[in-house]
């Protein structure tokens, strides 16, 4: 290797060395270790203005980790829609998910409204519906259509508004006592209601009314929750008879599987309404609404123990339980209102207690798909990294795009090369 | 000897790989005829690869900020935690021109809350500068305690907690002298040195565990407890530091009575099997 020294400004040695494939390189130890010091100096620079950004970034306060919130993954909570102290939510039960994972929570005290927040949790307006009968007064159920439509179950009027995207407002009269939850699909409404459950057309009209009052197999006691699958199967909660049944489309029911102690029932026979011993694998206390997650199972909020608990939908067995009493973030305080977020793979929850709605997560209740993967990554800091990221693949890109022109010059090159040495042969 | 220095004696050399050197006139210009002109340092490819790295690096980071500017990471539209909240409803009343103590307590309580001490530091001297008097005055002592405690300067927190006290013991003898015989007394009167003071106790409790000083935070305990019987959460603390001062038995009869106000509590149930009190 042939070598030529060179001297810069600084006296050091700057080297033109020429390598085995004859091409020559120029090698200066001052500029490396400049460069070194630089960029040594510039990652710990780069790393502090990193942590002090990561301080920002995370929320600030009683965070609750997944162990310590039993299982549950806090996302974020929604406290009211403004700064000041009458713009705070106050004992959020019901909410819903509509289809573009804005998050709706029917407001009770004060003025009677349904309140619409962002999925990052910011205020996108309200409405309280139209006149008398349409006026929601005491919402207690809510839920949003395939059409984009928004039902709002009112125990107290006994009815039901349909809000239309367009803003119409239909009324359905309920032929039914005490309607309190929910459930909308492609083609039927179900109303669950005190003694039972209602099925409904999209247009209101009553499809079958299912169940009388009592604690036989047929009869319900308060039905807080009512879920519908992709297969058009319902779910029932009966709260009070601690129990969750599934039915098919014809109202014909699958299976029935007891939950916890029956509260009225309990009562009753001279027992306490209320009773933390059960043999029922589930262990609950008071199940209420309920929601189908992204991977099929049932969720059903437990308001009196606080938690989740998973069901496994073709069956009823009883999968797993989530969440704990606290005020910090990710633990709930009368938990009231469930909706899932299929897109996000997030649940919205009324925590009741604490004023708040919360954004959460539990583990396994996405489908296996990529995307809700990627949302949910997207759907947090880790947007920060979104346009390095495309930065990165551009740069990927124009590297990828220059090694290709490159591998083509020097392939033309040899062509030609090749070409007049053939010709010069020839000669 | 250095191989650089042994090619810089040889002039020959040097001169022959200079000439090389001129034909490769893109990168490394030395003219022979001419002084050779010094490479600068970004002839060197590898100078040159680590000064893109470290552009790269940079664009990067810029690149994360932006985005996290763009997409709202940075700056959520909304508050996200309870201390946020806090610090948003206090924060917009004090804009509005509020100079309730309790509003300013709640700003320097929700600012120590978000890990803002510096800011909480500078609102408290702002307050004392703005002159407040009792019982205004009490919320600041009370406020600063707490931004010792979080600061885990243990010895400022029980220093600043007497001073508290002291404060609230006088305007009780003050409030007594004025309101002595007459058949309104302030609630000060009436319920004693008030929820300023439990609040101190607690603080002094937890500032004398962290320094070690167990029987001096059991002591601080006994006295909340008094008006509070019933209060839980405190009734295990002090089992707790009763257990790991030895007293087995006390610590036994505070989870016992906690247990009776968060019965099949699993936390005091776990501490009462460990300590041998029950099955668990």
């Amino acid at each position: 290797m042939a070598k030529a020294v060179l001297h810069d400004q600084s006296g050091s040695a700057a080297h033109l060395d020429t390598d085995e494939s004859g091409d020559r390189t120029v090698k200066s130890k001052r500029g490396r270790r400049l460069v070194t010091v630089i960029l040594i100096f510039l990652f710990l620079l780069l790393c502090a203005a990193s942590y002090f950004l990561l301080r920002l970034v995370v929320p600030a306060g009683d965070i609750a980790t997944s162990d310590e919130a039993g299982g549950i993954t806090w996302v974020r909570s929604i406290y009211g829609w403004g700064p000041g102290p009458d713009q705070q939510l106050s004992r959020p039960g019901a909410v819903a998910i509509a289809g573009d994972g804005t998050i709706l929570v029917p407001q009770i005290s004060g003025n009677a409204q349904v309140l619409r927040f962002n999925p990052d949790g910011s205020f996108d307006g309200s409405f309280d519906g139209g006149e008398d009968e349409g006026r929601i007064l005491y919402p207690t159920g809510i839920r949003v259509g395939p059409d984009g439509a928004i039902y709002v179950v009112q125990t107290t009027q006994g009815n039901l508004l349909k809000l239309s995207p367009d803003g119409n407002e239909t009324i359905f009269a309920l032929d039914v006592v005490e309607p309190s939850s929910v459930a909308v699909a492609a083609d039927r409404i179900v109303v669950g209601a005190k003694e039972g459950f209602a099925i409904l057309d999209l247009d209101g009209t009553p499809v079958n009314v299912i169940g009388t009052g009592g604690f036989a197999d047929d009869q319900f006691d308060t039905v807080s929750g009512v879920a519908i699958d992709d297969n058009g199967d319902i779910y029932i909660v009966d709260t009070y008879n601690n129990r969750i049944s599934k039915y098919d489309q014809d109202g014909q029911r699958i299976w029935i599987v007891t939950t916890g102690n029956p509260g009225n029932q309990s009562a009753n026979q001279g027992g306490g309404s209320v009773n933390v011993e059960t043999d029922a694998p589930a262990g609950m206390q008071t199940p209420g609404t309920a929601v189908i997650d992204g991977n099929g199972r049932l969720v059903v909020l437990d308001m009196l123990d606080f938690s989740l608990a998973v069901f496994d939908s073709e069956n009823g067995d009883f999968l797993e339980k989530y969440g704990t009493f606290g005020a910090e973030e990710g633990k709930f305080v009368y938990p009231s209102g469930i909706a899932y977020d299929a897109e996000r793979d997030w649940f919205a929850i009324g925590d009741l207690g604490n004023d708040r709605v919360q954004i959460v997560r539990i583990p396994g209740s996405s489908s296996s798909s990529l995307l809700p993967t990627a949302r949910r990554a997207l759907s947090g800091a880790l947007r920060a990294l979104l346009l390095p990221l495309i930065l990165l693949l551009l740069a990927l890109g124009y590297w990828i795009y220059r090694k290709v022109r490159e591998r083509r010059a020097n392939r033309l090159e040899m062509h030609e090369f090749s070409d007049e040495h053939t010709l010069e042969s020839a000669e | 000897m250095p191989e650089s220095n042994q090619d810089h004696n040889d002039p020959n050399e040097v001169q022959l790989d200079r000439e090389d050197a001129v034909s490769d006139a893109s990168e490394d210009v030395v003219d022979a005829a001419s002084p050779p002109a010094r490479p600068g340092i970004f002839a060197d490819p590898v100078v040159r690869r680590l000064s893109w790295l470290g552009g790269l690096m940079l664009v990067a980071f810029l690149a994360a900020v932006a985005s996290a500017l763009l997409f709202g990471v940075l700056n959520p539209p909304a508050p996200r935690t309870a201390s946020e909240r806090d610090l948003k409803l206090a924060e917009t009343q004090i804009d509005a021109g509020s100079t309730e103590p309790e509003v300013w307590f709640s700003y320097i309580s929700a600012l120590i809350s978000t890990d803002q001490y510096s800011k909480a530091e500078r609102m408290i001297n702002k307050a004392r500068d703005a002159g407040y008097e009792d019982p205004a005055k009490q919320y600041l002592l009370v406020a600063q305690v707490r931004l010792d405690l979080a600061r885990e300067e243990y010895q400022a927190a029980l220093d600043d907690s007497d001073l508290a006290i002291q404060a609230l013991e006088a305007q009780l003898v003050i409030e007594e002298e004025q309101f002595a015989g007459t058949k309104t007394p302030t609630v000060m009167i009436a319920e004693g040195l008030g929820e300023n003071y439990e609040t101190l106790l607690l603080n002094r409790a937890e500032a004398f565990e962290n320094l070690g000083q167990s029987e001096d935070a059991i002591a601080a305990l006994d006295e909340y407890l008094l008006k509070n019987e019933r209060a839980a959460d405190i009734l295990v603390w002090r089992g707790d530091l009763k257990s790991a001062a030895g007293d087995t038995q006390g610590a036994i009869s505070d989870y016992e009575n906690a247990s009776q106000y968060m019965p099949g509590d699993e936390e005091i149930l776990k501490k009462l099997a460990e300590l041998g009190a029950t099955d668990g």
